[in-house]
C-alpha cells in the first residue's frame, strides 16, 4: 500500500478519534459553546482533508522515502533510548551524573570515538554544565545522589 | 482624541513632538548614570543568556531577580528587568540560526531560514542581520512608544472578543505563504497545533481535555517542550541519518552582512518594526504573532518566495526586526493601562508595585522619571545587545567548526536542560522526546512544523476569542463582521487567501509541483 494512503488513513482515524472525544467532552449550543467545541471543529476539519487527501492518493507515487540501513536506524533508537533513559533516572541520579553517562554514551555508542575521549569530554561537558547551570544560573536542576557533594 | 483627554492628563495629550524628544533625551540621561548603566548592563547581558538558552526565559530570571527589589535603587532595579526582556530577544536567534533550536519562542520562524543560511556557511550575516535588525526594530520602537503609547493604549481597548477571534484567522492566513508544499498539508498541521493546544483544563469552564488522567497534561502541552522536539532533536537525527556526515559547509562566508544582505534586508526591516511595533501594542497578543506575521509578508511579496526557507535572508531580517519591535511596544498595555498580559509583564508589574509605582493611565504623569528613565534605557541597553552581540558572531562561528559528533551531544543536553527548566518536570522531557521523533517523522513525509507551530500558539487565543464572541452575541456568526475592526481583518484575511489565486504565483507553483508528484 501506498505510503501516502496510509498517512491520509492515519490522519482520518485521529481525525475520527478526536472529533467522537471531542463531542463527549460536550459541544453546547452555538450561544454558549461548549470544551468540546473548537477541537470538534478542528478534528472535524483534519477529519475532511484527510479524506480529500485519501481520495487524491490513488495513483501517485510515493514521493518519499523512510531510511533503511540497519545502522542509520541504531543511532537513532540510540538517541531516543539515551534520552529517555535521561529522563527515567534525573531526578534519582541527579543532573551532573546523569549528563556525564549521556555524554559518554553518545561519543562511545554512536560517535564510535575511543573510550578515553568519550569519557574525558563526557566528565569536562557534566562538570561545566553543572557550573553554569547549576551554580551561576541556579537553573533548579536536581542534584541527585551527588546532593552532599555538590 | 476626546477619550484620550478623558484618560490621561490634558498636558499629556497635547504634548509636542519636540517636548516628547526632550523627555526622551532627559530620561536617556538619567539611564546613563553609572548606577544605571551597570544594572543596565547586567540585564542585556543576562538576558541574552537565557535568550541563548532554550527554555530558559526572562519570566524565570526575572522571577529570581525579585528578592534584589528590596536593595537595589528602584529605577537602576527596573532597568535591569526591563533588559532582561529585551535582550532574551537579541539571544533567542542564536540557537535558531546555528543548531535550529529556538532560543526563544519569538525565534521559532528564524528556524527556517537561518538554519538554512547556516548550513550554507552563512551563519555570520544571519547572525548579523538578527542582531541589526533587532537594534533598529527595538531602538525604533521606542521612539514609537514615546510617541504613540497613550493613542495605542486607546485603540487596543477597543479590541474584544470578535476583534480578536478575526485577527487571529487573519494570523492563519499566513499558513499561506508559510508553507513550502503543498497547502492541506500545512493546513493539517495548523489544525493539529490548534487541538494540541486544546490539551489541559478549559480556559473558560476548567474542564479536563484529552488529558487521559495525566497530571502534566492538565497544564497542557508547552511550547518549548513541542519546537525544541520538533526542531532541535528531530534536526539531530535526520543528521544523524544522513550518511554524508557533514552538517555544515566548513567554509565560512562572511561574518557580517554583505552589501547585497543589507539591500535585501533593509525593506524587511522596516516592514517589521511596523508590524511587530502595531502587533506588539496589541494587549494580549504574543510576540511570537508578530514574527510569523512578518514572516508571512515577506514571502507574499518577495519577487523570489520560493528562496524561502531554504536561506532567504529577508526570512530572518523581517521576524527577528519584528520580535523586538513587539517586545518594546508589548509595555504598552502595561505601563498606559496597566495590564499585565503575560507572565514577564506581571512580573515587572509586581516589582513596579514593590516600589509603589502603580502602572496605569496616571503613571506617564504621576512617575515621569520613571517611565522616560525606562524609555531611555532602552535606548542605550539596544546599543549594548548589538555592541555585545556583533562580536560574539566569530564565537559562534567557531561553534559549529566542531564535528558534529561533539555538537549533536551538546543540541541535546541543551534541549533537555530547556525543557526541564521550564517546569522542572521530567515530563516535559518525555514530551521532547515524543515530538522529536514526531518531527522526524514528519520531515520523513514532508510536513512542516513551523505551521503546527503557528497552531499551538494561535489556537488557544483563537478558541477563546471565538467562544466569548459566540457567547456575546448569543449564538450570531454576524458579530464577526457587524464590528468595523473585526470585518477589516476578516476582510483581509480573505484578501490573503485569495491574492495567491488572483496572482497565479502559488497556484502556479502547486500545479508544478503536483505534476511534479505524478
Amino acid at each position: 500500500m501506498k505510503k501516502e494512503l496510509v498517512i491520509s488513513t492515519i490522519w482520518l482515524l485521529l481525525a475520527l478519534y478526536l472529533s467522537v472525544a471531542a463531542y463527549q467532552l460536550s459541544l453546547g449550543s452555538f450561544g454558549r459553546p461548549g470544551p468540546g467545541f473548537f477541537p470538534f471543529g478542528a478534528a472535524l476539519a483534519i477529519g475532511v482533508i484527510a479524506l480529500f487527501r485519501l481520495l487524491g492518493a490513488h495513483g501517485k507515487k510515493p514521493a518519499t522515502t523512510l531510511a533503511t540501513s540497519g545502522s542509520e536506524w541504531r543511532k537513532i533508537v540510540c538517541v531516543i533510548v539515551g534520552m529517555a533513559v535521561y529522563a527515567f533516572l534525573l531526578e534519582s541520579l541527579g543532573f551532573a551524573v546523569c549528563t556525564f553517562f549521556l555524554m559518554a554514551f553518545y561519543l562511545k555508542i554512536i560517535a564510535l570515538q575511543r573510550w578515553q575521549l568519550s569519557l574525558g569530554f563526557a566528565f569536562a561537558v557534566a562538570l561545566l554544565a553543572h557550573i553554569f547551570f547549576d551554580r551561576l544560573l541556579n537553573a533548579q536542576l536536581p542534584r541527585g545522589i551527588l546532593e552532599s557533594l555538590l | 482624541m476626546p477619550n484620550c483627554r478623558a484618560v490621561f492628563s490634558s498636558r499629556f495629550c497635547e504634548r509636542q513632538p519636540l517636548e516628547t524628544l526632550n523627555f526622551l533625551f532627559q530620561g536617556t540621561l538619567a539611564a546613563a548614570a553609572p548606577v544605571n548603566l551597570l544594572y543596565g548592563f547586567a540585564g542585556v547581558l543576562l538576558g541574552t543568556l537565557v535568550g541563548v538558552l532554550p527554555g530558559l526565559g526572562p519570566a524565570g530570571a526575572i522571577a529570581l531577580l525579585l528578592p534584589l527589589a528590596l536593595h537595589a535603587p528602584p529605577l537602576a532595579y527596573l532597568i535591569m528587568l526591563f533588559g532582561i526582556t529585551y535582550g532574551a530577544q537579541y539571544g533567542g536567534s542564536t540557537t535558531s540560526i546555528l543548531v535550529n533550536i529556538p532560543g526563544e519562542a519569538s525565534s521559532v520562524i528564524t528556524c527556517l531560514d537561518g538554519y538554512a543560511m547556516a548550513r550554507q556557511g552563512r551563519a555570520g550575516p544571519a547572525l548579523g542581520i538578527a542582531a541589526f535588525g533587532s537594534f533598529i526594530g527595538g531602538t525604533l520602537a521606542i521612539f514609537g512608544l514615546a510617541f504613540l503609547a497613550p493613542a495605542l493604549a486607546e485603540l487596543g481597548l477597543h479590541f474584544g472578543p470578535p476583534e480578536y477571534a478575526a485577527l487571529m484567522l487573519f494570523g492563519l492566513t499566513a499558513l499561506v505563504y508559510l508553507a513550502h508544499g503543498p497547502m492541506d498539508k500545512a493546513l493539517l498541521m495548523a489544525l493539529f497545533g490548534s487541538l494540541l493546544a486544546s490539551v489541559g483544563l478549559d480556559p473558560l469552564t476548567g474542564t479536563p481535555r484529552f488529558t487521559f488522567g495525566i497530571l502534566i497534561l492538565r497544564d497542557g502541552v508547552g511550547l518549548t517542550p513541542v519546537v525544541i522536539g520538533l526542531f532541535g532533536v528531530s534536526e539531530v537525527l535526520l543528521n544523524l541519518e544522513a550518511k554524508t556526515g557533514e552538517v555544515f559547509q566548513n567554509k565560512v562566508r562572511g561574518l557580517l552582512p554583505t552589501l547585497q544582505d543589507w539591500k535585501d534586508s533593509a525593506a524587511p526591516i522596516a516592514r517589521g518594526t511596523l508590524l511587530g511595533f502595531f502587533i506588539g501594542a496589541i494587549p494580549g497578543l504574543n510576540v511570537v504573532i508578530a514574527t510569523f506575521a512578518s514572516y508571512a509578508i515577506e514571502k507574499k511579496i518577495s519577487k523570489h518566495p520560493e528562496k524561502f526557507g531554504t536561506g532567504a535572508i529577508e526570512g530572518v531580517a523581517g521576524p527577528e526586526t519584528a520580535n523586538n519591535a513587539a517586545s518594546c511596544s508589548g509595555w504598552i498595555p502595561l505601563l498606559s493601562l496597566g495590564l499585565p498580559t503575560g507572565s514577564v509583564t506581571s512580573l515587572i508589574f509586581g516589582a513596579l508595585m514593590i516600589h509603589g509605582l502603580a502602572p496605569g493611565p496616571l503613571f506617564i504623569k504621576n512617575s515621569p522619571e520613571v517611565f522616560w528613565g525606562l524609555l531611555g534605557s532602552m535606548v542605550i541597553g539596544n546599543a549594548m545587545l548589538l555592541i555585545l552581540n556583533l562580536p560574539l558572531i566569530g564565537l559562534w562561528i567557531r561553534v559549529l567548526r566542531l564535528p558534529y559528533f561533539f555538537l549533536f551531544p551538546l543540541i541535546i543536553l541543551f534541549g533537555i536542560i530547556g525543557t526541564y527548566t521550564v517546569s522542572g518536570n521530567v515530563g516535559e522531557v518525555v514530551i521532547t522526546i515524543i515530538f522529536g521523533l514526531v518531527g522526524f517523522l514528519m520531515k520523513k513525509f514532508a510536513y512542516e512544523p513551523a505551521p503546527m507551530v503557528l497552531g499551538l500558539v494561535i489556537g488557544p487565543l483563537l478558541e477563546t476569542a471565538i467562544r466569548r464572541s459566540l457567547i456575546m452575541s448569543r449564538g450570531s456568526f454576524a458579530v464577526f463582521v457587524n464590528r468595523p475592526i473585526a470585518a477589516a481583518f476578516m476582510i483581509l484575511a480573505l484578501f490573503m487567501l485569495l491574492s495567491p489565486l488572483l496572482t497565479r504565483r502559488r497556484l502556479g507553483q502547486e500545479i508544478i509541483e503536483k505534476l511534479e508528484e505524478n
